[in-house]
């Protein structure tokens, strides 16, 4: 009877077969060992994998082509904030803050080996974001802005085609801005001691330091306070509203989706009787209709891009309806907390 | 054993004289849904307008459009990969129509574009491509009813001849 050990013995093929089969061993572990030691050390998730937490993929972005998701997914997606495409041009991300160049092995500071997505790809993306249906989201995209699933805001640049004053289409997209929204649990909760009793509230920042979420949070820090809030929701930002319910879970408060302040503000204390109104980014225009609100006894919480107080002051007035303001920066971390004010502008 | 063969002959040929009758009647079909949807779909644009998979999906049509009409929307999906193939499908189920015949080549083409515009435009003037595809469609219908009216019970009563034919030689 000839076992294995024995055929080696036979013939000399049979040894250097045996050699070349355990090199193949070695060189396969080692293989094993580099991506077990890549997967968990240098993957931005690594911590998910090794303790086996489910990772979450933001599937709202469903729009965007395989190659883009795939990076995406490489990078930290607790802290994405922006991805913005610009027709050929290296794709860009904001991750915490900060900005990156997008390429397939996730972020990086080299535009060398981005992303790039040609114009076609654009318009393709914001087909697919419009679920192929252009006619149902073109009032929202005549305005620059288009809002989807999950709170998402993608900001749409291209070709403007006016008649008579009004805009008719965008066209020939040549940049686009995705706004990722993040629930920061309590990132308002040091200003709340402020903001009693209940008086109306400008929270101010440039574009990008978490005004939006800031208003959120104060959604949730009034949820259980039996208060009647009423949620002027111009972009679908701050609910993300589907099917006339909020993914984002906000309890306890009266959401106009899409409706303009000028409405909403008339409309909404006539027939909703609300004790708070909170809106997003006010522009000087809109002064009257919270000052209106605010003399009929309703409190306002708004936000308005600007770098400091003064610099608000200046654009809507000394003498407003607001008791309060806060000013938030990126400094340290999108959402800090640079100040409260009181109506004469003295920090709190 | 003869007398078998020819009952069989004549089932055959009354099941193949009943498919190639259908064909036409699926033809009157697919023109009768893609009017009704073109409808539902100018209404919608006055009020709801809500996205044209919803608009799809709130009637019951039958599987020849629809099919039609999920492939033409999957391919114009985002992801490239799936462009490639998605593409293909479509005219792969073309070439099957074609192959039976349902839709001649200009007409092949009218539906392409018809899908190919659909969502791609604004509110008012997707409304006018569609009451122009409808004026389309509603002639089209009208000729595949009238195709359907005499073609049909020939094409069953030619092939029933052909199985009694086959009968009669047989016997």
């Amino acid at each position: 009877m000839i076992t294995k050990t024995d055929l080696s013995q036979i013939s000399p093929f049979f040894v250097v077969a045996k050699n070349i089969f355990n090199c193949f061993i070695i060189y396969f572990k080692f293989l094993n060992y580099y991506r077990l030691l890549n997967f968990y050390l240098f993957s931005p998730d690594w911590y998910h994998k090794l303790f086996f937490i489910p990772i979450n993929y933001n599937m709202n972005l469903r729009f965007l082509p395989q190659e883009w998701l795939g990076a995406i997914s490489k990078t930290d997606s607790d802290k994405l904030n922006e991805i913005r495409l610009r027709a050929n041009q290296p794709t860009m991300v904001c991750v915490g803050g900060k900005k990156f160049y997008l390429n397939s092995n996730g972020v990086s500071q080299e535009a060398k080996n981005a992303l790039v997505a040609s114009n076609q790809i654009l318009e393709r993306i914001l087909l697919a974001a419009c679920q192929k249906s252009i006619y149902a989201y073109n009032f929202q995209i005549v305005q620059g802005y288009l809002s989807v699933e999950g709170g998402i805001r993608i900001g749409v640049c291209g070709n403007v085609t006016m008649e008579n004053g009004k805009i008719l289409a965008v066209k020939e997209i040549s940049a686009l801005n995705i706004r990722i929204p993040h629930i920061v649990k309590d990132c308002s909760k040091p200003v709340l001691k402020h903001l009693k009793p209940l008086c109306n509230l400008l929270v101010v920042s440039p574009p990008g330091c978490g005004k939006t979420t800031f208003l959120r949070d104060l959604i949730f820090q009034h949820e259980d306070k039996r208060i009647n809030i009423l949620l002027c929701d111009e972009r679908n930002e701050i609910s993300a509203s589907t099917g006339g319910v909020s993914q984002f879970g906000l309890k306890d408060c009266d959401i106009y989706i899409y409706g303009e302040k000028s409405y909403v503000f008339e409309a909404g204390i006539r027939s909703m009787s609300p004790e708070l109104i909170i809106c997003d980014e006010i522009l000087p225009s809109d002064m009257p209709y919270i000052t209106a609100a605010a003399q009929s006894g309703v409190n306002v919480f708004a936000s308005m891009h600007g770098r400091d107080v003064i610099e608000v002051t200046q654009k809507i007035g000394t003498n407003t309806v607001f008791d309060r303001y806060v000013v938030l920066s990126n400094r340290n971390g999108v959402g800090t907390i640079e100040g409260v004010f009181d109506k004469e502008l003295k920090k709190l | 054993m003869k007398i078998l063969l020819g009952i069989l002959g004549l089932l055959l040929s009354a099941v193949l004289g009943s498919k190639l009758s259908e064909k036409y009647k699926r033809k009157e079909r697919f023109y009768f849904d893609i009017l009704s949807f073109c409808t539902s779909f100018r209404a919608n644009l006055g009020f709801k307008r809500s996205t044209v998979s919803e608009v799809l999906a709130e009637s019951g049509y039958d599987t020849d459009f629809r099919s039609y009409a999920e492939n033409a929307l999957l391919s114009r999906n985002i992801d490239n990969t799936q462009l490639q193939k998605t593409v293909e499908k479509p005219q792969k189920n073309n070439e099957k129509q074609n192959k039976n015949r349902m839709f001649s080549d200009q007409e092949t083409v009218y539906i392409e574009k018809f899908f190919d515009t659909l969502g791609a435009g604004d509110a008012d003037s997707q409304d006018r491509e569609m009451a122009y595809y409808e004026k389309y469609f509603e002639r089209k219908l009208g000729e595949a009813q009238e195709t359907a009216k005499l073609r049909a019970p020939m094409t069953m009563k030619i092939s029933i001849l052909c199985g009694f034919l086959f009968c009669v030689l047989l016997i």
